[in-house]
């Protein structure tokens, strides 16, 4: 182990040095220049640490949402993407709370090095040592004696105040504006679907028909069960005006091919013993669904299910079941599953325990009633049970029944809709909007398609119940979740590109807000546009803005020589950072741009039609040039790089607009031919575009500004290597 | 230099302004339907599997269809636009029926009287469905098919509506001028195809886009017997 030291006639030759001496298998110490980093190891494992428990604690909230455990109110569009997709996305906001808290948290302010006119450079190792003087030789340095090198402490600059110019402000006031608006852009989205947006009135409507979502007529149960059997067809099975007889009716019903209608044998006080007895006697009973005779509302999901599979239902009434079906299943060996459809308020643990004695028990209810509704739906039990489980990727041609729970009667009155036509499950709705579980699960099971929207499937709700029992809202809302849409985009809702693509953003927001602050404390010196530039791109260029930056900067000897601090990095470093400083605030310019285009409509001329040229007056090319890249070359101009390199230069303002425009000209016109064409392919031949409204719309944007980028890259890194133009600070 | 904690505040509020401006921009939420369930039963008649799709006449049936798709309780169940058709050029308004799909996403109204007069049907609609405007063609809300008079539009936009003519003096011309506009509104560039014929655009129609609008594979169109 050998410890040679150098003195360097600058800070740039003895970052030369560092770098090739550290090549070599050196380790170099430049004792009085200082490095940039941004954190101590603790620091890092402690933030490290708030980001899994960020991400944990916001991911179990997506996981039991998605899980159908809780509802996520009017968010409920999230859940048109595939099974995993929310509790990944609520990781990635849990994770970036976390990080950004713990990263500003643990941010100190970092001393501000003084100049330095010939530093030292402190080799220690084993290598080749004619080898490390050739190296320091070639820039220029000197062997000193280790000893009369200072020790390792960077001595502090004292703070200089420098006052802001007119120049500078009306830059901070761009930079402001843009990140404003990509903000409200993007913030627009998650609000629109919170709030629902305008609707309209619909006294000319002519009734309740919808293409997803049908609404039975009746404003009376009696109403709706003779419209059903109309509309089904059938002998009829009258049965009392009795939810609880007609749930122990229906399976006979469809055991016997009848249609059951609610009410059809008049309001008298039904016999409901005779009536279980008489099912009981022609059913077969290997599943066997009790409920309660108090709070119809829990029995009708389940009486659906029984219905359709022709189970007999048993009523309990004060904690016991009839005496004779009590005595044929004593005397049966039947093995039996007996299902109870009612929270334990309902029937105690108690009866179950006492029914044990006739086959296995199993409790399948929910004190939240639209929860237990959707258990029924969901689940599977050998040969019974609806099976439609959203949180299985399993597409089929589901169709539901609806009603609202407060109204028990309706869904009694639609029980052959378990059973004939396109039948399927009962869900519930409160009168003016879907429950969130309810409409969650709606979401999700929604049909996607591929290829084309005919692809199927598709699937069908009918409402029970007239304007008093659930609203015109409420059928409006299950028809637009249940509407078939693209896998990829999911128009109104959120599809799973569409969410990896919101992750991407807010990884990119964190980092913008961090970088915010983390350049003043640890960059102290850094330049006034640079702060402003790097939040910026971070913004749209999300996760791999970050990377650009640490790249630029962490690690990275600082050179303090001159006006603004200068970081020493290699050509392609540089290149880097010249590319962000170009575009910083032209890409953010040109999305705000374009969504302010698209908020009033975009330019479509038919100057054009009917000649060769016609493809210029389409939106998407010549007239998006004019209206977006133009003028965010301007801007930027104007307002951001001629400012910028007017004062690194500290030349007069024209005179940094002379030398900004072509550098912005030259990256702007070379990222735009990147993103917009990587945008136009994206969305014209993928069929992934979306108006600003919708959760797509980030997607195609936020991927054609990395393409933007990389295309941006080239040039500027040419003229980085080439010497036109410096790498950025 | 700037304190960056300004920074985020400034950027923080003028967000929300910018955001209250959009909000406040939009329209009431209007008033659900409250009339009977079973109001037009017999014209909106319900089997098993269908559902039958009926006005009193084909003015009114076309609002029904438009009311089927649209049901307009928030903004993202309205259309994109609606599409005005005269009711006695069918040659037209079966070539029009490929504007109604990506990226307009429209209805199609009909128009009476030779193309002079909006019948109180289809502006009761035009009303209630307040389109969203097509993003790929200036937000526009309303477009004016085939050979139809320059009064209609007027009327239109006096609804507080923005308006689009394709004009035709006959059938081929206006399909023409249709084609030229929705290449271009759909980016792909592909050099106008000359005029769709008639019955390529209904089977086009028929084949792909009736299907999907309903969640029940088969609609019974016309009046109940």
């Amino acid at each position: 182990m050998e410890t040679v030291a150098f003195r360097f006639p600058s800070t740039e030759s003895a970052w030369h040095f560092f770098r090739e001496a550290r090549r070599e298998g050196w380790q170099v110490s430049t004792p009085e220049i200082d490095t940039v980093h941004f954190y101590s190891p603790r620091a890092w494992w402690l933030i490290l640490a708030a980001a899994i428990l960020g991400a944990a604690i916001l991911g179990s909230i997506g996981g039991l949402a998605e899980w159908g455990v809780i509802g996520i109110d009017r968010l409920e569009p999230l859940f048109a993407s595939p099974v995993g997709a929310v509790t990944f996305l609520f990781a990635v906001i849990g994770g970036c709370l976390g990080t950004l808290v713990s990263a500003l948290w643990f941010l100190v302010q970092s001393p501000m090095g003084s100049p330095v006119d010939e530093p030292h450079a402190v080799a220690g190792g084993a290598g080749d040592r004619r080898m490390l003087e050739h190296i320091a030789g070639r820039y220029g340095g000197r062997a000193v004696p280790v000893e009369s090198v200072p020790g390792n402490q960077i001595r502090a600059q004292e703070k200089q105040r420098s006052s802001v110019t007119l120049n500078q402000m009306l830059a901070w006031g761009l930079a402001v504006v843009v990140a404003a608006s990509l903000i409200t852009a993007t913030g627009y989205i998650w609000i629109l679907a919170a709030a629902y947006g305008p609707g309209a009135d619909q006294e000319n409507r002519l009734g309740w028909t919808m293409k997803n979502v049908q609404r039975i007529p009746g404003d009376t149960p009696e109403q709706a069960a003779e419209s059903l059997a109309v509309i089904l067809g059938g002998p009829r099975l009258d049965a009392p005006a009795d939810p609880i007889a007609a749930a122990v009716l229906a399976p006979l019903a469809a055991f016997r091919g009848q249609t059951l209608v609610y009410g059809g044998s008049g309001s008298g006080p039904p016999d409901l013993d005779s009536l279980v007895a008489e099912a009981f006697l022609e059913l077969p009973g290997s599943v066997i669904v009790l409920i309660s005779v108090d709070e119809p509302a829990y029995a009708m999901p389940a009486a659906y299910a029984a219905a359709r599979f022709q189970s007999p239902v048993l009523p309990v009434r004060d904690g016991t079941i009839p005496e004779s079906i009590r005595c044929s299943l004593e005397n049966s060996e039947e093995e039996r599953l007996i299902l109870v459809a009612a929270p334990e308020r309902l029937i105690t643990d108690s009866v179950l325990d006492d029914l044990r004695q006739f086959g296995s028990v199993e409790r399948v209810a929910d004190e939240n009633i639209y929860r237990h509704a959707l258990t029924w739906a969901r689940d599977r039990y050998g040969d019974f049970g609806w099976d439609i489980d959203e949180r299985v990727w399993d597409d089929g041609y589901y169709y539901f029944a609806m009603a609202n729970p407060e109204t028990p009667a309706f869904a009694a009155a639609g029980l052959p809709m378990a059973y004939r036509g396109n039948h399927g499950p009962l869900l519930y709705s409160p009168h003016d909007d879907l429950d969130p579980l309810t409409d969650q699960y709606l979401w999700r099971l929604s049909p996607d398609y591929y290829v084309s929207p005919a692809d199927g499937p598709f699937m069908n709700v009918r409402v029970l119940g007239g304007p008093a029992s659930i609203g015109y809202n409420a059928q409006a809302r299950t028809d637009l979740a249940l509407e078939t849409h693209a896998y990829w985009n999911q128009v109104t809702g959120a599809s799973g590109l569409a969410l990896l693509g919101w992750s991407w953003f807010i990884m990119g927001l964190t980092g913008a807000i961090w970088a915010l602050f983390a350049m003043p404390a640890r960059l102290p010196g850094s330049g006034f546009y640079p702060r402003l530039y790097w939040p910026l791109a971070m913004l749209v260029l999300g996760p791999f803005g970050v990377l650009l930056f640490s790249l630029a900067y962490s690690g990275r000897l600082v050179d303090r020589n001159g006006q603004n601090a200068r970081y020493m990095r290699p050509a392609w470093a540089r290149g880097v950072s010249a590319t962000v400083m170009s575009l910083g605030i032209g890409m953010p310019i040109m999305v705000a741009v374009m969504w302010a285009i698209q908020l009033r409509g975009m330019p479509l001329l038919t100057l054009f039609s009917f000649t060769s040229l016609f493809w210029i007056g389409a939106p998407m090319t010549a007239v998006m040039w004019m209206v977006m890249v133009l003028p965010a070359i301007v801007i930027s101009t104007l307002f951001f790089m001629g400012p910028m390199m007017a004062d690194m230069h500290q030349k007069g303002y024209l005179a940094g607009i002379r030398m900004a425009a072509p550098v912005v000209v030259l990256s702007m016109i070379s990222a735009s031919a990147g993103m917009w064409s990587f945008a136009w392919y994206f969305m014209s031949w993928q069929d992934l575009s979306a108006p600003e409204d919708l959760w797509l719309w980030i997607v195609p944007l936020w991927a054609a500004i990395i393409a933007g980028f990389l295309t941006a890259f080239i040039p500027n890194y040419l003229m980085v290597r080439f010497g036109w133009k410096e790498g950025g600070q | 230099m700037i304190r960056p904690v300004y920074t985020l505040v400034a950027v923080a509020l003028l967000t929300v302004l910018f955001l209250a401006i959009i909000i406040g921009s939009w329209e009431s939420p209007g008033e659900p339907l409250t009339a009977s369930s079973m109001q037009n039963a017999g014209l909106l008649e319900l089997t098993g599997t269908g559902a039958r799709l009926a006005g009193e006449d084909h003015i009114q049936t076309a609002v029904v269809y438009s009311q089927t798709i649209y049901a307009h309780a928030q903004d993202k169940d309205r259309p994109g636009a609606v599409i005005l058709v005269r009711d006695d050029d069918m040659a037209s308004a079966i070539a029009t029926t490929r504007l109604q799909h990506f990226p307009v996403n429209a209805p199609l109204l009909y128009l009476t009287d030779e193309g002079q007069a909006i019948p109180e049907a289809t502006r009761e609609e035009l009303e209630r469905l307040k389109p969203e405007g097509v993003m790929m063609d200036n937000n526009v809300q309303v477009y004016i098919a085939g050979n139809i008079s320059d009064d209609i539009a007027q009327q239109v936009e006096a609804l507080g509506l923005k308006v689009r003519q394709i004009y035709g003096p006959d059938p081929v011309a206006y399909n023409e001028a249709l084609d030229a506009r929705r290449s271009m509104s759909t980016w792909r560039f592909l050099s106008p195809t000359t005029a769709m014929s008639s019955s390529w655009a209904l089977w086009w129609r028929l084949s792909t886009h009736s299907r999907p609008l309903t969640g029940i594979p088969i609609w019974v169109t016309g009046l109940p017997s």
